[in-house]
């Protein structure tokens, strides 16, 4: 059998696709979790198709570009296919409501990820945009910011009371009561919310959770305005926030760097 | 069609609800936009539950902000307003400048409250501030106001709900063309369907909802009646507007002739073809006319 993976968002693959491409010899797989299964299923895939546009919590999401990216960076060679109830404008779209009598032809014609060419846009919410919002679009509000500025404070008074000896109390007191802290993590807390929601079908899926399982140590002691002195003491708190800028940084490196430097061919 | 950017000419929201039972605001309140050119960015607001047809205090004010530039009217469900008031509403500004557009709202489920949208202008209860509750981090509160004792809004708020809303019909008709060609997956293995093979298939308890959208879009769906009251309980349970009542009579003046005319073609088929028994359905046309309508309507489908 003639592999494939791909993501079909919060829809079923519709059944009479999934009929065509088994009596055509294609076995469709889900997209496994894991980076190594990932790995393995972009090698034996011969073309990922994405179910466009995306559904997720009853949204319609744009996510074809981001997962171009991926495939770029990941398996050049293999062939993205967005799949819709569209009628298809390239010969990298798959119409549902008119399939090609010969798949074996059509997925070998697709151009393969590497190669340069635009996904049709699926008229989704465009999560390129959203991304792009999400690590600069309030300016000095972005997530990214806010964050920054939490984790200067969090550095200070771990300097205080960790290098300098000076009784957590007193950095309570000075520091961090007068921060506002569980109103600022409230913020901070519901925009990630909002935007984490729209990003549990791209690439970088895991790690968008793998920050959403860190956070509740960290989220308790804001909501507590920082009493608890072991968080800070051990350093617990200014981990958190580094794993959560990393994260971050390496999603900003990869996606948003990417699509503005095509943006701005 | 203008952008959801700022422009040179008045943007004003008219937006009619409780706002007497908030505190906040007294009916008749006009709040500019922080930033506006001398407040030509603003928010209006009126009280005032409505009989069998609208009063004239709705229309002049529509009127005097109409002649300033564009005006969007929000007119609140509970308040007794409909699909009627709507039509009233564009017909007696129909060939003039400034009514862009009406909308119905209600039961907090619409973009334009602070509680589904964090960049909404509308609190629970004629208040431009409210409250959300957060799992993980207690209790948010969320504002439009920019400074209350001037009663300035602020314009990242107005700019989006101006924008989010300029589109809104495409985002609805978008969403309706996808959730109806997901749905029929079980009848997609032929390239059409027999007369009344379509109707039979949405006549089925699982897509009831997807029956009463289609029937909100041709127009089918009276006001008061129970399939109406279904619709707007199912779509208060979901969080989104399902609604066609407020949109569809706006199409062609909104967005010209082809567009109205695009709509009207749409509406024929799946009167005659989708919910009644009338001739076999190609889902290949039915798709055709969704596109080319939506196709027809300016701007993106997401703000």
């Amino acid at each position: 059998m003639r592999q494939l993976t791909g993501i079909s968002g919060d829809r079923p693959w519709p059944p009479h696709l999934l009929q065509y491409l088994t009596q055509h010899g294609y076995t469709l797989n889900p997209w496994p979790k894991g980076e190594e299964s990932q790995r393995e299923a972009l090698l034996s895939a011969e073309a990922f198709l994405l179910f466009v546009p995306l559904l997720h919590n009853d949204q319609y999401l744009a996510a074809e570009n981001l997962w171009k990216h991926y495939l770029e960076l990941h398996t050049p060679q293999l062939k993205l296919v967005c799949a819709g109830f569209r009628v298809g404008q390239s010969g990298n779209d798959l119409d549902l409501l008119d399939l090609p009598p010969d798949p074996v032809a059509f997925f070998e014609s697709a151009l393969p990820a590497g190669e340069y060419w635009w996904p049709t846009p699926s008229g989704g919410l465009d999560l390129n945009d959203k991304l792009r919002r999400f690590f600069a679009g309030h300016g000095n509000e972005s997530m990214l910011a806010l964050l920054n500025r939490l984790r200067m404070l969090l550095q200070l008074a771990h300097r205080e009371v960790v290098d300098l000896g000076v009784p957590y109390e007193e950095v309570y007191q000075d520091l961090l009561a007068p921060a506002s802290l569980s109103r600022k993590w409230a913020e901070w807390q519901s925009r990630w919310d909002n935007y984490a929601n729209y990003f549990q079908m791209v690439p970088f899926a895991e790690v968008f959770d793998q920050i959403t399982r860190i956070l509740p140590p960290l989220a308790r002691w804001m909501q507590e305005e920082g009493r608890d002195p072991d968080l800070l003491r051990q350093g617990k708190a200014l981990a958190i926030l580094d794993d959560i800028r990393s994260a971050f940084t390496k999603v900003e490196e990869i996606y948003v760097g990417k699509e503005l430097s095509h943006l701005n061919r | 069609m203008q952008s959801g950017t700022p422009s040179t000419a008045d943007r004003t929201i008219i937006i009619v609800w409780s706002w007497g039972s908030g505190g906040q605001t007294a009916d008749g309140a006009v709040w500019p936009v922080l930033g506006s050119r001398q407040g030509s960015d603003r928010v209006v607001c009126i009280d005032e539950k409505v009989g069998a047809c609208l009063g004239d205090r709705l229309k002049s004010t529509v009127s005097n902000y109409g002649e300033r530039g564009d005006v969007f009217v929000f007119m609140h469900r509970r308040h007794g307003y409909h699909q009627d008031h709507i039509n009233e509403l564009t017909a007696s500004f129909r060939g003039h400048k400034g009514l862009k557009c009406c909308f119905l709202f209600g039961e907090g489920g619409d973009a334009i409250y602070l509680t589904r949208d964090p960049r909404g202008l509308l609190g629970v209860s004629g208040t431009f501030s409210a409250h959300k509750s957060l799992e993980a981090a207690g209790e948010l509160s969320l504002s439009a106001i920019a400074d209350a004792e001037k009663q300035l809004l602020k314009p990242e708020h107005f700019n989006y709900v101006w924008s989010r809303y300029l589109f809104a019909f495409k985002e609805r008709i978008f969403e309706l063309k996808e959730d109806f060609f997901s749905a029929i997956g079980p009848l997609l293995s032929q390239p059409g369907c027999a007369a009344g093979e379509m109707y039979a298939f949405l006549s089925q308890p699982a897509q009831r909802l997807l029956l009463l959208r289609l029937l909100s879009f041709v127009g089918r769906l009276t006001k008061g009646s129970r399939p109406e009251e279904e619709l707007k309980m199912l779509a208060a349970k979901e969080g989104r507007s399902l609604h066609f009542d407020d949109g569809c009579a706006q199409l062609a003046s909104l967005y010209g002739e082809a567009v109205g005319a695009a709509y009207l073609r749409l509406c024929l088929t799946i009167k005659q073809d989708v919910l009644a028994k009338g001739n076999a359905l190609e889902f290949k046309v039915l798709r055709d006319q969704f596109d080319v309508l939506l196709d027809a309507m300016p701007g993106a489908t997401y703000a």
